[in-house]
C-alpha cells in the first residue's frame, strides 16, 4: 500500500482496523479457487471411476461448502468491510471540513473554492476507493494472495507443470501487460484533448454561423472539424489495437500454457499426475494464477488514477499539522 | 434507433466486416474448444495422439488467437467510425443550423449535446458498442454450437442461467433504487461543503464555524445511514448471485458425470461444456446491464441531431 | 442593384417590418441611420440572404434566392465572427486567392504591420491568441475578409465600432476606396461615417425614411 494512505489511516486511527479486515477478507479468491478446482477433479474422477453413486453427495457437498464460503464473505463485507468504509469516511471527510474551516481567509485563498471542493468532496470518494472499491488496493491484495497461495499448491502437485506454466506465463505477461498495455494511457490522453478540439469548434460554428454563410466558409470548417474528429479516431485506434494484441497474446499465451500442461501431464499420467481429474485442477490453479496476474495488472491503473486523490488529501491534512 | 440506422447505414462496410470478423473469431474458438476436447478424449482413453492431430490443434490454437485479435480490432474500427461520423453528422447538423434559420440555436446548447449527449455515446460506441455486441454474438454462437453437441446438456446451463438472469434483473432495481438514494444524500452533503467554501468570508466574519459543522455532520450521518444499507444490501445480493453463478457449473458437472458414466457422452464433450460455460453465462447474466447501458446509449444518440 | 419589395419580417413573434420597400441603384452609396433595436442591422441581414422575409421579397442583382444572395454580396457585422483558424484562412475562408491580392486587403485594413510582428506572420493560428487578439484587431481581420471577397454589394454593420478613432479613421477610408466601384449599405449610429454618402436613410418604426424627408434631424446629425 502506498505510504501516503498508510499515513492517512494511521492519523484517522483505522489502520489495525483495516489490516484486519485486509485479512480477514483476502484469502476469498484462493479458498474459491480451491474450491473449484477439488470440485472439478472430484466430478472428473468419479465419472471416470464410473461411480454414479457419489455423484449426487458430491453436488450437495460442494454446494454446502459454496453456501459457507459465499456466507463468510458476505457476513465479513457486510459488517466489517462496510463498518470500516463508513468509519474512514466519516473520519476523514470531517477531519478535512474542520481544517478546511481552521483556515484564514489568505490560507483559503491559496486555493481555489473549486480546488477546495475538489478535495473535499472527490478526493475522499477517490481515496476511499483506493481502498474498499473493486479493481483497486483490496482487490489486488486478493489477487496477490490467490496467486501466491495457487503457485505455492500448483508447486506442491506438479514442480514440473508448475515449471512450464511459469515459463508461458512470464513472458507473454510481461509483453502484454507491462509493455504493450502501458501505453494505453497515453493514446487515451491524445484522444481526449482531440475531443476537447472537436467539442471546441462547436462555438465558433454557432457564432460565426452567419460569416461563414456569407464568406462560404462551410467547408474549411467542416474540414477542420474533421480532422480534429480522425486525430480522435487515430488515436483511440492506436489504444484498441493494443489493447487487441494484448488479448491476442494473452490468448495464446492462456490456451499455450493449458495445452502445455495437458500434453505434459499426459506423459506423466499414472505416475507425476495421478490421472486426468488430477490434471485438470492442476490446469485450474493454473487458470487462477493466470486471472490473478491479469486482476493485479487492472488494479495498477486504477489504483494509480485514485492515488491522485490520496495525496491531495493528504495535503490538506498536512496543513492541519504544520 | 434512427440515428443508431443511420450510423450503421453509413459505415455498413466495415460494420460488416467487424461481424464477419466476429463469427469467424467465435467459430475458430468453438473448433479449438471442440479439439481440445478430443485431446481429454484422447487422454483418458491413453489413445496415441500424433503429430497431425498436434498440427491441427496448433493451428487452431494460433487461428484462435489471430482471429480475437481481428475480431477486436475491426470490431473497435468499426465502432470508432460510427463514432467519428457521429461528431461529423453532429458538426453539419449544426453548421447548417447556424448558417440558416437559427432557430432555437444558441452556444449553450450546441456545447452542452456536445459535451454530454454526444460525448457519452461517443465514449459507449468507442468502449462498450462492439464488447455488447460481440458477447451477444458469442452467446447465439455459443448456444448454437453447444446445441449441436448435447441438447440435455446444454438446457441443463441454460435453465439455471435464465432464472439467475431473472434474479440479477430483479436485484438491479432493487440496488438501484438503493444506490440512488445513497446518491441523493451525497449531493446534500457535498451541497453542505460547497456552501461553506462558497460563504467562507461570512463564516468567518459571523463566527459561524459550529453552525457549519453541525450542518455537516447532520447531513454526513444522513449519508452514512444510506450508504451503510447500500454496502449491506450489495454484499448480500452480491453473495447471491456469486452462489447462484455456480449452480449451471455444479448442474453441468452433475448431469454431465451421469451421461459420462452412462456412456451417453464423452469426457471431451463435458470438457467443452465446462470451457464455453463461461463465456455463454457470463454473456446471458450480464444481460440486464448491456440492455440498461444500451438504452442510456440509445437515449444519448436520440438527443444528438445528426445529418 | 439592390431591391426590398413590401417586406415583412417576424423575429421570435415580434413584428420588425411590415411592408418595407427599398431600391438601392448600382454603384450607390447608402448610410442608414435609427436607434438601437430599431431593426437596421436586421434589414442588412435580410438583405445579405441571411434571414428569409415572411412576406415580399428581396432581390439582389436579379437574385432572389437567399443562398444565392448570400453568394453576392461581402459583410463586416458588429462582432467579427473569427474561427479558430490561421489568420490567412479567416481572411480566404479556405478559398484560393493570390499572394498579391492577400497583400492589398491586409494592408488596406491596417493589418500589415501587425502581421509582420508576429512569429508565423498570416499563417499565425487564431486559436491560440484567443487572448492576445485586441477587438480592433479581430475586426480589422473581418474587414479583410470582407474586402477579399471582393462582391459587388458591400454591407456594413458598425464596422468600426471596436475601433479606436485612429485606426475606425484609417479602416473607413480604406473601406471608402474599396468600395468605390461597389454598391455600399452602412448602417452606423455615428452619421459623421457616412460622409460623401449618395444617400442618407433613417430607420424608424420599422420604415425607412430618407434623411431629406426629415430635415431638422440631418441638421442636427451631420
Amino acid at each position: 500500500m502506498d505510504r501516503r494512505v498508510v499515513r492517512i489511516l494511521k492519523s484517522l486511527g483505522l489502520w489495525k482496523r483495516f489490516v484486519v479486515m485486509l485479512i480477514l477478507r483476502s484469502p476469498f479468491d484462493f479458498l474459491n479457487a480451491v474450491l473449484g478446482a477439488n470440485m472439478l477433479e472430484r466430478f472428473l474422477r468419479i465419472a471416470q471411476q464410473q461411480d454414479a453413486q457419489n455423484l449426487q453427495r458430491n453436488f450437495w457437498s460442494f454446494l454446502l461448502f459454496t453456501v459457507l464460503l459465499f456466507g463468510y464473505n458476505a457476513t465479513i463485507w457486510a459488517t466489517v468491510s462496510v463498518r470500516a468504509d463508513m468509519l474512514f469516511h466519516e473520519r476523514l471527510r470531517t477531519r478535512l471540513f474542520e481544517t478546511m474551516l481552521s483556515q484564514t481567509q489568505q490560507e483559503m485563498e491559496e486555493r481555489s473554492a473549486g480546488d477546495w471542493i475538489t478535495r473535499l468532496n472527490s478526493d475522499v470518494d477517490k481515496t476511499a476507493n483506493y481502498l474498499t472499491e473493486p479493481i483497486n488496493f483490496m482487490h489486488r491484495s486478493i489477487a496477490i494472495v490467490n496467486l501466491v497461495l495457487s503457485s505455492v499448491v500448483l508447486m506442491i502437485l506438479n514442480a514440473k507443470l508448475y515449471l512450464a506454466a511459469i515459463l508461458v506465463m512470464i513472458p507473454f505477461f510481461f509483453l502484454g501487460a507491462v509493455i504493450v498495455i502501458r501505453k494505453i494511457p497515453t493514446y487515451r490522453k491524445k484522444a481526449q484533448e482531440a475531443f476537447a478540439t472537436y467539442v471546441s469548434w462547436m462555438e465558433p460554428i454557432v457564432n460565426a454561423g452567419e460569416a461563414i454563410r456569407i464568406f462560404d466558409g462551410g467547408q474549411i470548417t467542416l474540414q477542420k472539424v474533421e480532422e480534429a474528429s480522425k486525430e480522435i479516431l487515430r488515436e483511440n485506434m492506436r489504444a484498441h489495437r493494443l489493447t487487441a494484441f494484448s488479448s491476442l497474446v494473452n490468448i495464446f499465451s492462456g490456451n499455450l500454457g493449458y495445452l502445455l500442461l495437458l500434453l505434459m501431464g499426459n506423459s506423466m499420467m499414472g505416475s507425476e499426475v495421478r490421472d486426468f481429474a488430477q490434471l485438470s485442477k492442476i490446469t485450474q490453479y493454473r487458470g487462477e494464477m493466470m486471472r490473478s496476474v491479469m486482476c493485479v495488472s487492472n488494479c495498477q491503473s486504477r489504483m494509480k488514477a485514485n492515488l491522485s486523490g490520496a495525496i491531495r488529501v493528504e495535503e490538506v491534512l498536512g496543513k492541519k499539522s504544520q | 434507433m434512427r440515428n443508431l440506422r443511420l450510423l450503421l447505414k453509413r459505415n455498413r462496410i466495415w460494420v460488416g466486416v467487424a461481424v464477419l470478423a466476429a463469427i469467424f473469431s467465435n467459430l475458430s474458438q468453438m473448433i479449438y474448444t471442440y479439439y481440445v476436447g478430443e485431446l481429454a478424449n484422447r487422454i483418458v482413453g491413453r489413445t496415441m495422439i500424433g503429430l497431425a492431430f498436434l498440427a491441427v490443434l496448433g493451428g487452431f490454437l494460433v487461428s484462435n488467437a489471430v482471429t480475437q485479435f481481428l475480431n477486436q480490432y475491426f470490431g473497435r474500427f468499426a465502432a470508432e467510425k460510427m463514432a467519428h461520423s457521429l461528431r461529423m453528422g453532429y458538426a453539419t447538423r449544426l453548421l447548417r443550423k447556424a448558417t440558416n434559420d437559427r432557430e432555437g440555436l444558441s452556444v449553450s446548447s450546441a456545447m452542452s449535446v456536445a459535451q454530454n449527449e454526444l460525448a457519452q455515446a461517443d465514449a459507449y460506441l468507442g468502449n462498450t458498442f462492439f464488447d455488447v455486441f460481440g458477447m451477444a454474438f458469442t452467446g447465439i454462437l455459443a448456444t448454437i454450437f453447444l446445441l449441436l453437441q448435447d441438447i440435455l446438456l446444454t438446457l441443463t446451463l441454460l435453465l439455471p442461467t435464465v432464472l439467475i438472469l431473472v434474479y440479477v434483473r430483479f436485484s438491479s432495481r432493487k440496488l438501484s433504487g438503493i444506490v440512488s438514494s445513497t446518491q441523493t444524500e451525497k449531493a446534500r452533503m457535498n451541497q453542505v461543503v460547497y456552501s461553506a467554501v462558497s460563504a467562507f468570508p461570512a463564516v468567518k466574519v459571523f463566527d459561524g464555524e459550529a453552525l457549519c459543522k453541525g450542518a455537516f455532520r447532520k447531513r454526513l450521518l444522513a449519508w452514512e445511514g444510506h450508504a451503510t444499507k447500500n454496502g449491506r444490501w450489495h454484499a448480500l445480493y452480491n453473495t447471491l448471485s456469486g452462489i447462484l453463478s455456480r449452480v449451471p457449473l455444479l448442474l453441468l458437472l452433475l448431469v454431465g458425470g451421469y451421461m459420462v458414466i452412462r456412456e451417453n457422452i464423452q469426457i471431451g464433450t463435458l470438457i467443452v461444456f465446462l470451457n464455453l460455460q463461461k463465456s455463454l453465462t457470463l454473456s446471458i447474466m450480464n444481460l440486464p446491464s448491456w440492455l440498461s447501458g444500451f438504452q442510456v446509449f440509445t437515449t444519448n444518440l436520440s438527443r444528438v441531431e445528426i445529418e | 442593384m439592390i431591391e426590398l419589395k413590401n417586406v415583412a419580417f417576424t423575429y421570435q413573434e415580434k413584428i420588425v417590418f411590415q411592408e418595407l420597400s427599398l431600391k438601392v441603384e448600382k454603384g450607390q452609396k447608402v448610410g442608414i441611420v435609427g436607434e438601437s433595436g430599431c431593426g437596421k442591422s436586421t434589414l442588412l441581414r435580410l438583405i445579405a440572404g441571411l434571414y428569409r422575409p415572411a412576406e415580399g421579397g428581396v432581390t439582389v442583382d436579379g437574385e432572389n434566392d437567399p443562398e444565392k444572395i448570400s453568394q453576392k454580396v461581402s459583410i463586416v457585422l458588429q462582432t467579427p465572427m473569427l474561427l479558430p483558424l490561421t489568420i490567412r484562412e479567416n481572411i480566404t475562408m479556405g478559398h484560393a486567392f493570390s499572394e498579391e491580392w492577400i497583400r492589398q486587403v491586409c494592408a488596406a485594413s491596417n493589418l500589415t504591420k501587425w502581421i509582420e510582428t508576429l512569429p508565423n506572420g498570416i499563417d499565425t493560428y487564431l486559436g491560440d491568441r484567443a487572448d492576445e487578439l485586441s477587438g480592433g484587431q479581430a475586426q480589422r481581420i473581418a474587414i479583410a475578409r470582407a474586402m477579399c471577397k471582393n462582391a459587388q454589394v458591400l454591407l456594413l454593420d458598425e464596422p468600426t465600432s471596436a475601433l479606436d478613432g485612429e485606426n475606425a479613421a484609417a479602416v473607413l477610408e480604406a473601406l471608402d476606396h474599396f468600395g468605390e466601384d461597389k454598391t455600399v449599405l452602412h448602417v452606423t449610429h455615428r452619421p459623421e461615417h457616412l460622409v460623401g454618402y449618395d444617400r442618407i436613410l433613417r430607420m424608424e418604426g420599422g420604415k425607412l425614411l430618407e434623411a431629406n424627408a426629415s430635415c431638422a434631424w440631418r441638421a442636427v446629425s451631420l
